[in-house]
């Protein structure tokens, strides 16, 4: 049977049988799997403590080609994360993180931008402080990933008459369409959210800001609030899920 | 199997049995019919008396058969300690060991946040009853070592730091016998954070 390799992100781990378990990871090349780590439970197994949610791993696993599940062979820690299970807040988050991958990509469908914006992400919670800060990774995370999967939201014209947006104007967000709708256009259509023309421009930086260069955009708590408004209205109509982790999120 | 109705259901509710798939189940079902009726019915009494007699201990949440179980009423247990674990079958595992002398709190699970789990769906209300009483004067956090686990002992932590009981985290680290050469990097990291004067 042929061996592949992988760096991968634990999502989560399932028991299987008495002492194994089924470990979902989210592969840089094969994207989400499924892998039975055999005797994973196991107080002397070799893959003990390595296999915990969010930490970045080598891994090498086995098994027929289009195979349901394979099975690990080996695994090295890339980045630990342990940071992540001494903070409550930072769990929950790192777990809502965990959700919006399994919501927004099917089991072997790699996506690498995907991938590094979750490394990242993790990464980059692990390393903050206070419940603003969280709360403005995850709704960074939300917009970038969204992004990543092929959800774009156009920021720079308006969706209806496709007129640049001049930015001197507050104008609307339509969260069903993905973008921003001009003040004369907004009259035509219903379900959106009026935006502040700063807002409106905040979104637009986020999509070009990369994660390192992101706590420097740091925005206001009134502009997070802001933005969250439209994100999660964005976020709920493209992946159409009720996220069980939302509730945790303070 | 399908030409009898009884063999097909009692298949299906072995199927409902972790670990067994239909054709362990089906192995069973001819187990049984082969070892003949007395089998059979011993094992029906006893399935029986399962439903009937073993139930959840009011206080600890432990498997027994009378209530308060008899840990909880036991006068020579410490009841100034209690050890907290996530599911009945490790009071078991901790009585084995012959050491510890206190009390128990089973929590029926770990907060979960991707599978919807919160603190409401754990006997955590409970626990924090039990240590407001003021007898209780040290709580011993023995869930799992795995994310689920260590993010519901800090739960509980926060939970009943108001009321003055010391917290505690059963130790992480080398398993006894094992060599160090084959220990992961997290389980040596918690090892040298917990190390103790000798």
């Amino acid at each position: 049977m042929p061996l592949y390799n992988d760096t991968a992100l634990v999502l989560r781990h399932y028991d299987l049988a008495e002492s194994d378990r089924i470990v979902s990871f989210f592969g840089r090349r094969y994207g989400r799997i499924r892998v039975v780590a055999k005797g994973a439970k196991k107080l002397k197994s070799r893959f003990a403590g390595r296999l915990e949610p969010f930490h970045s791993l080598d891994i090498v696993f086995f098994g027929k080609e289009n195979a349901n599940l394979v099975k690990l062979s080996s695994v090295e820690m890339s980045t630990s994360r342990t940071g992540i299970s001494a903070d409550l807040e930072k769990f929950y988050h790192a777990s809502y993180m965990v959700e919006m991958v399994e919501a927004g990509l099917r089991e072997g469908d790699p996506n690498l931008t995907a991938f590094d914006l979750v490394a990242k992400g993790l990464s980059w919670l692990e390393r903050q402080t206070g419940s603003k800060d969280l709360e403005w990774v995850t709704r960074f995370f939300d917009l970038k990933f969204l992004s990543a999967l092929g959800y774009r939201p156009m920021l720079e014209r308006c969706l209806l008459c496709k007129k640049e947006w001049s930015g001197d104007t507050d104008p609307f967000f339509d969260p069903l369409a993905g973008g921003l709708l001009c003040r004369r256009c907004s009259d035509k259509k219903t379900g959106f959210i009026p935006l502040s023309k700063g807002a409106a421009k905040f979104l637009g930086k986020i999509l070009i800001t990369d994660f390192e260069m992101a706590e420097r955009l740091k925005p206001s708590q009134s502009l997070l609030e802001e933005i969250s408004r439209s994100i999660l209205a964005f976020r709920n109509a493209r992946l159409q899920k009720v996220f069980k982790t939302e509730r945790f999120l303070a | 199997m399908e030409s009898s109705q009884t063999l097909l259901k009692l298949t299906e509710e072995l199927q409902k049995l972790p670990g067994i798939g239909k054709k362990t189940a089906e192995r069973l079902v001819y187990f049984l019919l082969k070892a003949g009726k007395k089998e059979a019915q011993s094992l029906a009494l006893r399935l029986n008396e399962l439903a009937e007699k073993v139930i959840l201990c009011k206080i600890c949440g432990g498997i027994t058969e009378a209530n308060p179980c008899a840990i909880c009423s036991s006068s020579a247990r410490d009841k100034s300690m209690i050890c907290v674990v996530e599911q009945p079958l490790d009071i078991a595992i901790f009585e084995r060991t012959n050491r510890f002398q206190g009390l128990y709190h089973v929590l029926m699970g770990t907060l979960s946040p991707l599978e919807g789990v919160g603190p409401e769906s754990l006997r955590i209300d409970e626990l924090v009853e039990r240590v407001k009483d003021g007898k209780v004067k040290e709580v011993i956090l023995a869930t799992n070592p795995t994310m689920d686990g260590e993010a519901t002992s800090l739960y509980i932590s926060k939970q009943i730091k108001e009321f003055g009981v010391r917290t505690t985290r059963i130790a992480r680290g080398v398993p006894v016998g094992s060599d160090l050469e084959f220990v992961d990097e997290i389980t040596l990291m918690k090892s040298l954070e917990g190390r103790q004067d000798i």
